[in-house]
């Protein structure tokens, strides 16, 4: 008896130390998203994946850019990494896994078709499909609190003027009409190429790849339209001194600005859910009602603005990395349609076709409405939101703030810009 | 060995002098080996990682790829030329002129008065250097809200009469770097009260008597005894304060991220982004050792002159 109770435990320590090392874990280390939202994913995958167990670690985004550096140049890092379009890819990408030959054996020659390509275009450098876009964002709304407009009668703006006369109305009403955290270079960059783009579609991009002067005439206007939005008081007095995150964004959540301009990345303050969440981190007592709008007609053209952006986090497998396929396994089940529902379920925008944001959270059914014309404003985009050149990004920057302060105008704002366009290494 | 200086000891046999002296000898190796830890520590943390800075300002690398491009000396040729670096420079010296005088006049003020019999003077002493232990990134978050248009500041302003003077602090490249500075100075104040406090206390009371005897009053007192006999600390505040200055990073960068423009854009957070944000680690790196080349020199002319 006691020979045969030592035999069953041996076996089902065995079977337990089998098992624990027949599974194989997945590193995977982001920014994006926090430790809870990517629970939800990890749970969901495991169980289905019992041989794979998915171990999370999220940083602060410098930090991250700081570690993912040194550990990948001393051959180490994660087996999957979150990436960002842009100049982030563009430096990783010899670290990253071609994911085209993975992708045509599992889904097939077509596959590209299920992906939008704002997204995947993005994370395709040189024919190397570097990574996948995992969820896309794209800038060019101006939200609006309904609530605060419908108070005072006021309507979404349409073109400049209406917008600078809702200004007005508000400002009167002691309420900031509209609040941008300018501090921050990315949301300037965010208005500047919404503002260019409204002037001459795609025009912005042939400056990037310096096929167009930055001195240009459209993107002077752009830029003339940057310095307007201060000069006419739509832009806080003291843009330059906040922050998007949390100054900007709270201000105006918590009902102090009617007007901030960001993506469908804010489709989360729709979310009942969501909302909750922010009004007990904010003490709100009142449900507003955010809606966004597209950036109002700016040069009188009668068309509103567009959208423009790609993969708000890309997933691309380390080259290194000793598990490859499971970390594969892990990548193509985040872009399924069982991952990618899980995406829309938080408002936040797949990156595949096949799966439609969620709308059964909104608060209000205009939200719902506002939802469901999200995918025809990005059908319709015109481009991406990151630059591909830092140094280009950093005098760009530095010329909203100067032009923005008043320190430069327009003009040689821009011809600081082309001056250090000419300089990059395209 | 006995007084002739005729060896006694029997053949064979250490003398009772030659055991002390191996002895010694071990004892001298085996101190040896006690310092390998703290040469192993100095010398593969801080000299070696200098030594890969200066390697790295050779190249024109992003930190990243195995190949990196052998330039020589041009990163430090194009910081010569970087009208950026120019101003950084300047705004540096500004930053570090205004916090290191301020905060040694205020703090060498706190800590006289403190010296007086002063009702709850503890509570005082914790109130003043409660800001140094402040996380920076708190700091600026209530920096920034202070500052803002409808901020405490411009509140009370308006409140006193005083509307005209309203400003948008941080946003106002004229006035951001000092704006910035004054955060700095209300930061770390708490620690020049510190250094001056202890150092008064070791100043015999005697002296004072003396004074007082020969009829001096407390400015005299003052001027003729207490900031000659701090002289120390002074050089001491004004060697940290530089090197502070030098590396001043996260209050500027949480508060103004060295906008608008470049308006508030120091050593520390240009080498930050130059690295991380333009992968341009070659010249990060030629402007750290330019930094430290700078800290060196500045802080080797102090000690002569604290010497004189």
């Amino acid at each position: 008896m006691k020979k045969s109770l030592m035999v069953c435990l041996a076996l089902v320590f065995c079977t337990a130390f089998f098992s624990a090392s027949a599974q194989t874990t997945v590193n995977w280390w982001s920014w994006n998203p926090d430790e809870a939202r990517a629970q939800q994913y990890i749970d969901a995958f495991e169980a289905s994946h019992p041989d794979i167990k998915i171990e999370y670690r999220k940083f602060e985004y410098t930090d991250y850019l700081q570690t993912l550096r040194l550990d990948l140049v001393s051959g180490g890092g994660p087996d999957i990494l979150g990436l960002q379009a842009g100049v982030m890819i563009g430096e990783y990408q010899p670290f990253l896994e071609d994911l085209e030959p993975y992708a045509t054996e599992a889904f097939g020659s077509e596959w590209k078709d299920n992906f939008y390509s704002l997204g995947l275009d993005q994370v395709t450098i040189d024919g190397k499909v570097a990574a996948f876009p995992w969820f896309l964002s794209a800038a060019g709304y101006v939200w609006y609190n309904k609530t605060v407009f419908d108070e005072l009668g006021l309507s979404a703006p349409t073109t400049y003027d209406e917008w600078k006369s809702v200004a007005a109305t508000l400002r009167e009403n002691d309420i900031t009409p509209f609040v941008q955290g300018a501090k921050d270079d990315w949301v300037n960059f965010d208005m500047f190429i919404a503002l260019a783009n409204e002037v001459a579609p795609g025009k912005i991009y042939q400056a990037e790849a310096g096929e167009v002067a930055w001195t240009d005439e459209d993107l002077l206007a752009a830029m003339n339209m940057w310095k307007g939005l201060f000069d006419d008081g739509i832009m806080p007095a003291d843009a330059l001194g906040i922050a998007q995150y949390p100054d900007a964004h709270d201000a105006w959540v918590q009902g102090d600005a009617a007007m901030i301009f960001l993506g469908n990345w804010n489709n989360g303050r729709m979310s009942d859910t969501v909302y909750k969440q922010v009004q007990e981190r904010l003490s709100i007592e009142e449900t507003y009602e955010y809606l966004p709008t597209l950036l109002p007609d700016m040069n009188g053209d009668g068309v509103q603005g567009q959208l423009f952006g790609g993969p708000d986090v890309a997933l691309g497998i380390n080259n290194q990395s000793s598990n490859k396929e499971a970390a594969w396994t892990f990548l193509s089940w985040m872009v399924s349609e069982e991952g990618q529902t899980i995406i829309a379920s938080g408002l936040q925008f797949p990156s595949v076709k096949t799966v439609a944001l969620d709308a059964s959270d909104v608060i209000f059914p205009s939200q719902a409405e506002a939802l469901a014309a999200q995918p025809g404003h990005m059908e319709s985009s015109v481009g991406k939101r990151e630059l591909l050149y830092p140094e280009l990004k950093t005098a760009l920057g530095d010329a909203l703030q100067d032009v923005a302060s008043g320190s430069v105008t327009p003009e040689e704002a821009l011809e600081s810009v082309e001056r250090v366009s000419q300089s990059v290494d395209r | 060995m006995d007084k002739s200086g005729t060896n006694t000891a029997a053949p064979g046999v250490n003398p009772p002098g030659a055991a002390r002296q191996t002895k010694r000898g071990n004892l001298l190796w085996t101190g040896y080996l006690y310092l390998i830890p703290v040469f192993a520590f100095v010398g593969g943390l801080i000299y070696y990682t200098i030594y890969y800075t200066a390697e790295v300002s050779l190249f024109d690398w992003n930190g990243l790829t195995p190949d990196r491009d052998f330039i020589g000396l041009e990163n430090y040729l194009d910081i010569a030329r970087d009208p950026v670096f120019h101003k950084i420079l300047l705004n540096t010296i500004i930053f570090a002129v205004l916090t290191i005088f301020l905060q040694m006049a205020l703090g060498l003020l706190i800590a006289v008065l403190l010296k007086f019999s002063v009702v709850l003077k503890s509570l005082y002493k914790i109130i003043f250097f409660l800001p140094v232990v402040t996380a920076p990134a708190i700091t600026a978050f209530i920096f920034r809200r202070i500052y803002s248009a409808e901020g405490e500041l411009n509140q009370l302003l308006t409140a006193l009469g005083l509307g005209r003077f309203t400003q948008v602090w941080l946003a106002n490249p004229d006035l951001a770097l000092y704006s910035v500075a004054a955060v700095n100075i209300w930061h770390w104040t708490g620690f020049s009260f510190l250094l001056y406090f202890a150092a008064l206390t070791m100043i015999d009371k005697s002296i004072y008597e003396a004074a007082l005897i020969d009829g001096a009053n407390f400015f005299q007192m003052l001027r003729h005894i207490t900031l000659p006999l701090l002289k120390p600390t002074h050089f001491t505040l004004i060697t940290l304060g530089v090197i502070g200055s030098l590396k001043t990073f996260d209050i500027v960068y949480l508060t103004t991220g060295g906008g608008p423009g470049r308006a508030t854009e120091l050593m520390a957070t240009y080498i930050f982004k130059k690295s991380i944000v333009e992968f341009d680690v070659g010249y990060s790196a030629a402007l750290s050792i330019v930094l430290l080349l700078l800290a060196v020199t500045i802080t080797v002319v102090q000690q002569r002159f604290q010497r004189t």
